[in-house]
């Protein structure tokens, strides 16, 4: 059985020691397909995800707290009685008492995988998990892309990238930039650096605290780890603009946009993502404009 | 018993006269609005009378309704056009259970109980996106009446998707669309499409068939298969679309009159 | 002294409060005509509202209308401000447990654009700031901290975070980002216990599992160690206990309030009126003593109407329960223009109207209160309260008006239309109010107009 997770802040490897098969939503082929009757101040992303969990029989969507639309969106997913839809209470500050709140949630899904038809994680098998996924996490950092001498390199900073929104990588190279950068949550900035397994006697402990000290998100508060991942990359990549991609209605990364700026003295270009799938023709303009002011 | 029942709308203004003892409508008439609405509403009753043969004298009542009911002075009363629309569709259909009303400038989706009274209403008047405004803009930018609009929407084999919330800005989109050679069905087609999702995200969970619908827009061929594409159930189009605002309020106008079932009759409605 | 209960608009209330001076009107030191806040504060709203014409009355829209005033005379005198964020009514309840501390709630500045009808151009300034009009009209509380113009820069920010609103949070991490030092402090997203959990009874007919009332316990713990650094004292389980019983008595009081204007059979004060009352649950006005006697005036006031049958708006109004706080004061009043009464309402806070327990440990009281907040839990939670109260005071249906930019409104109001709707088929209706809403006059006229046409028919039939 599937399970599709709507932030990268819940261990995958949980869910595979479980013996279900996680997958991001962001990357469902089916999801945000096509245009979503939305009403005003609904963020497409969230709505994207409770009509998902809504046409699922045999699947099941994990919710988070991170964001309003989210947990309300659970809330509509749920009104009618769907039974496969969890909510992972994502904590914000980064506080021992914090920790103890992601830890139990972690528990709690535990719980929820069993009734899913899941079995109960040994911990050899989880041990197994967290390496598997630390070798494929350090092999994609090293796949980090190079730009090409007359390729402006960007930073593409912001929420979830769908499947329907992978042209934007075309619509950027086309204009000129390369993304030397990717924080999106589907990116780079959602690979936690490798568990320290031989730290703690529980592999359980090791992905509680490999997670929840690496989480690196908008949503935090103080949302300063955010500034301290992005700032040596910024500098090492060379990134001379940031686009901000967002969903329209996301107010958490709408407004970081001016802070950006201020923190990084680097231009900021705002790509809104709304209910209809892809790149626009207006984004691409946009790109091509932003590109042609960093030449 | 003679009422009459003004629907003061952005675009036009409708006027009926409902005779309640044969239970039928005398005489229906429309004008375009504009900045001397209580003028022009009154030349529409004045010519209505005319047309029926009546006088001013013989009218029991007058109920306004729509957007400018509030300047016809000469009304007798005022009504909003959600408790307007609601009585003409239920007079026109019985068994409707929602009522879906696109004007020039505002939507609505009104979900009716059993005899017709309004149990809920959702509104958009502040977005032309979900609009007959929407389909003006595009028939002038394509230089077309905007009826022919639905001839062409009819010839489309995949309508384009418009992501723009704004008209103002869909208006570029549009162009853009065409300039990149997508066929004229396609694009028009997608926008009936739009129209209708975002009166589909007007209704929300709203829907219960029999699904009516009314309103100047109602009468583009093409709009109501759009909107059953997006609700997914039938979508009934009632008989005189532009008109059941101005039923309503003459029906309500005459608030003793028991609602009997239609006589179809060509032009009887 | 006693006239019989009507709506002044601000030029009948010159004439009023002559008549009630004459009558040996006797004030606090915060007192004063109503018109005079037109003049020194640039109100220029008050010009446009209708307010009850009793001493009670005009004692409650001093009392609001000088906070700032009383805030600064505050830090003249020495007491330690503390700003409590979000958070509506726990952590006031700690600060004023403390001597010398004054606990207010900058999110407040959010009508203040209304009130000065944007001349104070916050809104503007917010923009300017990196906070558009996408966001909620709390964005007005950023320039205000910047430019110091309306309450003084507090000693201490504590600010809760995780189960809150977007916007607000958004509007906060800015703030800190400009050099504003904030104590966050964590709300866990409030859910039902589930099997093998200890389950904790909270205020208003909830529940949550422990481990979520402890984690809430632990983080009041530390806001409390804040808070008795700022006030260089301890901030201890007696003093925290009696902090607790005052806040109950102002909790009693509005209880009582609002049982018996909205009980009554017609209103003997009006919706405008009531709202303010309301808010002074929060962070009491910045005056914990004074609210108990502004809402003792104000009972005093609705029972004597009561008894001698006396109301302000009659029994034929509609009774409608209000969902959401109003950007736009004016809108109370518009209700009742249209032939609407307020019977019950949710100002977002109905966990600061619930009293907290006195038979728990003082912080584990708190925190349970504090998890009882209706923002925090599912939506369902707050959507079955106000099935209850509905039936309650039986309104004839629910009003939902939603804040500009508040990221939990849209879905929030879709979820409560159709809980209200299965279980009590009432009408429902839901409408945007921005800070100033006079150019949807029109637009906003139509819909209470249609739901009392609603209303109507439904009662012929």
């Amino acid at each position: 059985m599937r399970v599709f997770l709507t932030s990268p802040w819940i261990p995958e490897e949980w869910i595979r020691a479980h013996g279900l098969e996680p997958r991001g939503i962001w990357s469902a082929e089916e999801f945000r397909r096509g245009a979503l009757p939305l009403s005003a101040g609904l963020c497409a992303f969230a709505e994207a995800a409770v009509r998902f969990a809504g046409a699922q029989t045999d699947s099941a969507v994990i919710f988070t707290t991170s964001c309003d639309q989210l947990r309300r969106g659970f809330d509509a997913a749920t009104l009618h009685g769907q039974r496969r839809a969890f909510l992972f209470n994502l904590p914000a500050t980064q506080t021992p008492v914090a920790k103890q709140i992601y830890r139990a949630d972690l528990e709690r899904l535990g719980q929820f995988l069993l009734e899913l038809g899941g079995s109960a994680p040994r911990p050899e098998i989880l041990r197994r998990e967290m390496l598997q996924a630390d070798e494929a996490r350090r092999r994609l950092h090293e796949a980090a892309p190079v730009p090409a001498e007359n390729q402006v390199p960007l930073a593409l900073v912001g929420g979830p990238l769908s499947a329907v929104d992978r042209n934007l990588f075309n619509a950027i190279a086309t204009a000129g930039g390369c993304v030397a950068l990717n924080a999106t949550e589907s990116g780079e900035r959602s690979l936690c650096p490798a568990f320290d397994l031989n730290a703690c006697g529980d592999p359980f402990d090791a992905l509680v605290t490999g997670y929840f000290e690496n989480i690196v998100d908008v949503f935090q508060r103080p949302n300063t780890r955010l500034y301290s991942w992005l700032k040596p990359r910024l500098l090492s990549r060379r990134a001379r603009g940031i686009v901000l991609w967002h969903f329209t209605g996301c107010d958490l990364w709408r407004a970081e946009a001016q802070t950006l700026r201020e923190v990084f003295n680097l231009p900021v270009l705002l790509l809104e993502a709304d209910e209809t799938a892809g790149i626009s023709p207006r984004d691409v303009n946009r790109l091509q404009a932003f590109v042609e002011t960093l030449k | 018993m003679i009422y009459a029942g003004i629907d003061a709308g952005s675009r036009s203004i409708k006027a009926v006269l409902f005779d309640t003892d044969r239970a039928q409508v005398l005489v229906s008439g429309l004008a375009d609005q504009g900045v001397e609405q209580e003028r022009l509403a009154s030349e529409l009753f004045e010519k209505l009378l005319t047309e029926a043969g009546l006088e001013r004298l013989q009218i029991s009542g007058v109920a306004a309704t729509g957007y400018g009911r509030n300047a016809i002075r000469f009304a007798d009363t005022t009504i909003t056009e959600i408790t307007c629309h609601a009585r003409g569709v239920h007079r026109l259909a019985p068994d409707a259970r929602t009522v879906i009303e696109i004007g020039g400038q505002d939507s609505k989706v009104i979900a009716l109980e059993d005899g017709g009274r309004v149990r809920d209403f959702a509104m958009n008047d502040r977005c032309a996106a979900g609009t007959g405004r929407f389909l003006e803009m595009v028939a002038s930018r394509l230089d077309m009446d905007w009826q022919k609009l639905a001839e062409v929407a009819r010839q489309s084999k995949k309508p384009a998707l418009i992501s723009n919330m704004c008209v103002v800005f869909a208006e570029t989109e549009i162009i853009g669309l065409l300039a990149e050679g997508k066929p004229l069905p396609d694009v028009v087609a997608g926008v009936q499409n739009a129209i209708a999702t975002r009166v589909a995200a007007l209704a929300g969970r709203f829907i219960s068939p029999p699904v009516y619908f009314t309103g100047g827009v109602a009468l583009q061929p093409g709009m109501a298969r759009a909107l059953e594409e997006v609700l997914s159930c039938p979508v009934r189009v009632t008989p005189q679309p532009q008109f059941t605002g101005a039923l309503g309020a003459a029906l309500l106008a005459g608030k003793s009159f028991k609602a009997t079932p239609v006589l179809h009759q060509p032009g009887g409605w | 002294m006693n006239a019989a209960p009507r709506k002044l608009n601000l030029s009948a209330w010159d004439d009023r409060y002559e008549q009630l001076r004459r009558n040996s009107l006797r004030e606090p030191a915060y007192g004063g005509p109503l018109r005079r806040h037109v003049e020194r504060e640039k109100d220029f709203r008050l010009e446009q509202l209708h307010f009850d014409n009793s001493s009670a009355a005009l004692r409650l829209w001093n009392f609001l209308l000088t906070e700032n005033e009383r805030l600064r005379q505050a830090r003249a005198s020495g007491e330690k401000i503390v700003g409590a964020m979000k958070d509506l009514g726990t952590v006031p309840v700690m600060a004023y447990s403390l001597p010398g501390v004054r606990a207010f709630y900058p999110d407040g500045a959010w009508w203040t654009p209304c009130l000065m009808e944007c001349s104070d151009n916050l809104l503007q300034q917010a923009e300017a700031m990196g906070i558009d009009a996408s966001f909620c009209p709390v964005r007005a509380m950023l320039p205000a901290f910047e430019n110091g113009e309306h309450f003084p820069k507090p000693d201490l920010l504590v600010c809760s975070t995780g189960a809150v609103c977007d916007d607000f949070s958004a509007i906060a991490q800015r703030l800190e980002h400009l050099g504003h030092s904030i104590f966050w402090w964590e709300m866990p997203r409030r859910r039902p216990p589930v099997s093998g959990e200890t389950a904790c009874e909270l205020p208003g007919n909830l529940s949550a599992p422990k481990i979520q009332v402890d984690c809430v316990r632990m983080e009041l713990q530390r806001v409390g160690k804040a808070l008795g650094e700022l006030a260089g004292k301890k901030l201890d389980e007696t003093l925290l206990a009696d902090g607790i019983r005052v806040a109950n008595r102002v909790r009693h009081l509005l209880a009582e309030l609002r049982q018996t204007v909205y009980a009554a059979p017609a209103a003997p004060l009006p919706a405008l009126e009531m709202l303010v009352a309301e808010m002074l649950a929060i962070h009491f006005c910045s005056d914990r003593k004074e609210t108990v006697a502004v809402l003792e005036e104000l009972l005093a006031e609705a029972q004597s109407r009561v008894r001698q049958n006396q109301f302000v708006v009659g029994a034929d109004a509609a009774r409608i329960f209000w969902v959401n706080p109003v950007a736009d004061l004016r809108a109370m009043n518009l209700l009742e223009d249209f032939g609407g009464r307020i019977c019950g309402t949710d100002f977002m806070f109905t966990h600061a109207l619930d009293l907290i327990p006195e038979n728990l440990p003082p912080l584990e009281a708190l925190a349970r209160a504090a998890l009882a907040d209706p923002m925090v839990g599912p939506t369902a939670d707050r959507a079955a309260r106000i099935v209850r109260e509905c039936r309650a005071v039986r309104a004839g249906a629910v009003v939902i008006s939603r804040i500009p930019g508040a990221s939990h409104c849209a879905r929030e109001g879709e979820i409560i239309r159709e809980i209200v709707r299965q279980q009590l088929d009432i009408p429902t209706i839901e409408f945007e109010i921005p800070p100033v809403c006079d150019a949807l006059l029109p637009t906003l006229g139509s819909r209470l107009q249609a739901l009392m046409e609603m209303l109507k028919a439904k009662t012929q039939n």
